[in-house]
């Protein structure tokens, strides 16, 4: 344990009062001397309290949303409910608009002349609001209205514009309702009532009618929660009272549309992959990106004994963990990834809603269900925690409110308010046979799994594959540069032979027999002084290319002559690559020619015949030019080929060794071309996959990176 | 749940059932904190603070109740408004008779001024990460030992979590610093 830590240790056991009293003694002592240790302390003594508070804050917040539930719903009794609500008009009077005596219209919201002792006795509660925005208002009774924009038609169907009258009267306690001549009473049977109210719309004093499209809700006040709450229209009697008939469910069903129209990515995915310059048009690159995500995994390595436990953290990193017998963390190895978080490795996050998840109810199985539907994606973007999600999956058969308030039950912080709201809109349920509900609840468990197990199966033999591409791309490199090296030895010593020969003949003398030559060493830099003889100069000359020119004792001379050659190939700059090459008949195996801008050079021995070979390569077609090298400065035009021309050409020059050497490198090249390509995709992917991880996983991304540290 | 037992409810794991039948005294409050120059959220804030105390209260040993619980707490929701007008500088309208002793009232204020102390601590507390939030509840504030700490949320060894949750405390530590800073 790191010192911090164990400094935090000793002062919550002595907040806990766990410390023996010698060391309490001690360490009261220390809080005494010290100040910035007594700060500490009082540090920690606020947090610990502080845990105390934010719990019962907590415990209270979920009280308080119970009883608003129970504020704000309807419950059943044996009988039921009641509420009345009542528009409407279609047929219209000419005197419709004089108001008689009692303050009441001529006419009712059916264009009827009759009201009810109800419609006479209740006091009339009026508002005017302008319909061309959403209103809400409250009763003096505490009914809700929420009115949209544009909920009223005319008679012809018509939006109505500008200031609407709006009457209310209502009787939600049982005085005012006696009081009122109201009797519960649906066709004889009686009703245990949550209320009534009557609710009407009026423009210049003629009836509205709610606008089909739009929607006025209205909230009932009521001290006990009852479920199956329903609604009745009042229809009025001749004898002046009311007969409640035409009962609907309070709750609103839901509208299911095509599962595909929906969006169930996370927040963000979308607006981030364009902003980086994505296709997002493509659904296909879209969902596979997606589902190749995953965060949660943990696996018992195989090859490690059983007290190790390895933890793959989603894309970044992979951590080994050692325990003793004892179950005591010996030690922990991370991959080089650094960019871990300390968080994650803790976090084993198993929890959060992965891709995998969403793949397993985005699709035709789960049409005409819950999840189909607008109200659905709109809580999508608020559940991260996998089990909220099950919540939503397990119970198809429920409406949307009750599920919102099992979550709010059960996972109380996580988000609580927006279910809040989502709860207080009443959102109801797509109408399903239970055991439909059941199968695709199991056919969803049976997916998330299979899916979440196939993308970590393919992901993980995508990277092994592509590990195992990156040694192989080692080894040949490894196997190239040897060659290579080899190559310009072997070249070299034929060379040095020759110039010896030649400088010898010049002089007139035999050539030594001695081993003047090393044998066991490439590229020996033959620097010691003290030689006096020739060989060291051609030695010299031929190891930097440089042109010789000798005279010994007697006056005889030798001269050894190189000469820089410049070869400009046209239109070099169209060509993705280009490599030049000579080839020489005295010589072991071929030389790369060194570019320089937009030309090649090269010195060339006099003593020898070259050959230039130039392949160059455009838009993965091969060019190709052959000559010798007779000037200076050689320009070159390239012409098209192929493999097998290219082969075939060789064949005709060179040697047999240069011409194997050169085709093999040739090949290298492009291998090497591919691998980068490769490589640079699987960057680019690497990167792609790193920033967008935090959108993905928000609960994971917002992670506070820490140095991982047992 | 009669008024003792709504009492002993607090003191034990029973103490959500309480919060909600307590909850049912919020209209009583929240018509007194009107008629005393509040709003709605004046008095949604007081009936919290309100439980809290009373959260706190029934705890200390010198505790007994000698009214009604749902008058006790009326009291206290009470004597929370009024130091808020007293804070804020306002006068109620109408005076505000107090019926708690003074011994009462002085253990109250012990209470509010410890909590408004660690009103900042639990401001950092609920912006923890939600992990790190459960393990120090469930050690400080339900009292579980660490070993089924580690078996409820996970961890692959009593230590782990020990460590963990030192770790969560030295965050909370950190940022507390920089807050009062």
């Amino acid at each position: 344990m790191r010192p911090e830590l164990k400094i935090i240790e000793l002062i919550e056991k002595y907040l806990r009062n766990e410390l023996e009293e010698k060391d309490q003694i001690e360490f009261e002592k220390r809080i005494e001397s010290n100040p910035e240790f007594r700060k500490e302390v009082e540090l920690q003594r606020d947090l610990m309290n502080g845990i105390e508070r934010l719990s019962l804050l907590k415990a209270i917040e979920r009280a308080k949303i119970k009883y608003m539930r129970g504020k704000w719903l309807l419950k059943i009794g044996l009988g039921i409910i009641v509420i009345s609500i009542i528009v409407v008009s279609t047929y219209l009077f000419v005197d419709q608009n004089s108001e008689n005596s009692s303050g009441l219209y001529k006419l009712n919201e059916v264009g009827e002349p009759l009201w009810s002792d109800a419609d006479r006795y209740l006091p009339k509660q009026e508002f005017k609001l302008n319909i061309e925005s959403d209103t809400v208002i409250e009763t003096e009774g505490g009914i809700v209205f929420a009115i949209s924009k544009n909920a009223f038609v005319d008679e012809n169907g018509n939006p109505v514009k500008g200031e609407v009258d709006l009457e209310v009267k209502e009787a939600l306690d049982p005085a005012s309702i006696i009081t009122a001549g109201l009797s519960t009473e649906s066709n004889g049977k009686p009703l245990e009532t949550g209320g009534m109210f009557y609710f009407n719309a009026r423009k210049d004093g003629k009836s509205l009618n709610i606008n089909p499209q739009k929607e006025v809700l209205a909230e009932i006040p009521t001290k006990e929660i009852k479920s199956g709450m329903q609604l009745f229209d009042g229809k009025r009697k001749k004898d002046g009272g009311i007969n409640w008939v035409n009962p609907k469910p309070l709750e609103r069903y839901l509208i299911p549309v095509d599962i595909h129209t929906l969006n169930f990515y996370p927040q963000g995915y979308e607006d981030s992959l364009a902003n980086w310059g994505y296709n997002v048009e493509d659904k296909a690159f879209k969902d596979s990106l997606f589902y190749s995500f995953f965060a949660c995994e943990e696996e018992e390595s195989t090859n490690l004994s059983k007290s190790y436990s390895m933890i793959w953290y989603g894309d970044r990193k992979i951590i080994l963990k050692n325990y003793d017998p004892d179950g005591f963390l010996m030690s922990v190895d991370t991959t080089p990834y650094k960019e871990t978080t300390w968080d994650s490795l803790w976090v084993r996050n198993c929890d959060v809603v992965e891709p995998s998840d969403i793949k397993a109810f985005w699709n035709d199985k789960f049409q005409n269900t819950n999840i189909a539907t607008k109200e659905f994606e709109e809580r999508l973007r608020f559940i991260h925690n996998k089990n909220i999600l099950r919540l939503y999956i397990k119970n198809l058969h429920l409406p949307l409110y009750e599920i919102d308030s099992m979550v709010l039950q059960q996972f109380p912080w996580d988000e609580a308010g927006r279910f809040l709201l989502f709860h207080k809109r009443k959102d109801g349920r797509v109408k399903i046979k239970s055991d439909l509900a059941k199968n695709l609840s199991s056919y969803y468990s049976e997916k998330s799994k299979l899916y979440e197990n196939s993308v970590r199966k393919v992901y993980r033999k995508f990277w092994n594959e592509e590990r195992r591409k990156d040694m192989i791309a080692k080894q040949k490199q490894a196997q190239f540069s040897e060659d290579e090296v080899k190559r310009d030895y072997q070249n070299y010593l034929k060379e040095l032979n020759l110039n010896l020969d030649e400088a010898y003949r010049q002089l007139g003398k035999p050539r030594p027999r001695q081993a003047s030559l090393p044998n066991n060493r490439y590229r020996a830099a033959l620097t010691s002084t003290g030689w006096k003889n020739v060989d060291r100069y051609v030695v010299a000359s031929t190891q930097n290319r440089e042109s010789l020119s000798f005279m010994d004792k007697e006056g005889n001379k030798a001269t050894i002559k190189y000469q820089d050659v410049k070869v400009k190939v046209q239109d070099i700059n169209s060509f993705d690559r280009v490599y030049s090459y000579v080839l020489s008949k005295g010589q072991y195996s071929f030389r790369r020619m060194k570019r320089n801008g937009d030309a090649f050079g090269f010195k060339m021995n006099e003593f020898l015949n070259y050959k230039l070979v130039i392949i160059a390569y455009q838009k993965g077609e091969m060019h190709f030019a052959l000559q010798n090298i007779s000037a200076r400065e050689i320009n070159i035009k390239l012409s098209p080929s192929n493999e097998i021309e290219l082969k075939k050409v060789l064949t005709e020059y060179g040697t047999k060794q240069s011409r194997r050497d050169v085709w093999k490198d040739q090949q290298y090249e492009s291998f090497k071309m591919a691998d980068q390509a490769r490589r640079a995709k699987n960057d680019q992917i690497k990167e792609l996959r790193r920033r967008l991880y935090p959108v993905i996983f928000p609960s994971i991304g917002q992670a506070i990176p820490e140095s991982i540290e047992e | 749940m009669n008024d003792q037992s709504i009492i002993e409810a607090l003191r034990s794991s029973k103490r959500d059932k309480a919060l909600i039948k307590l909850y049912r005294y919020y209209p009583k409050v929240e018509k007194l904190i009107l008629s005393k120059g509040g709003n709605k959220q004046d008095a949604q804030d007081i009936f919290q603070e309100g439980l809290l105390v009373l959260c706190k209260r029934v705890k200390e040993q010198d505790f007994k109740l000698t009214s009604k619980a749902q008058t006790y707490l009326y009291s206290i929701c009470r004597f929370l408004w009024k130091n808020e007008l007293k804070k804020l500088n306002r006068k109620p309208k109408t005076e505000m008779v107090l019926e708690l002793s003074s011994d009462e009232e002085e253990s109250l204020e012990a209470i509010l001024q410890k909590e408004e102390k660690i009103k900042i601590a639990t401001q950092i507390l609920s912006e923890l990460g939600e992990r790190c939030w459960r393990l120090l509840k469930l050690f400080y504030y339900q009292s579980l030992r660490m070993k089924e700490i580690a078996q409820k949320m996970g961890f692959s060894s009593e230590k782990i979590a020990r460590n963990q949750k030192y770790k969560c405390l030295e965050r909370a530590k950190r940022k507390l610093k920089e807050k009062i800073a």
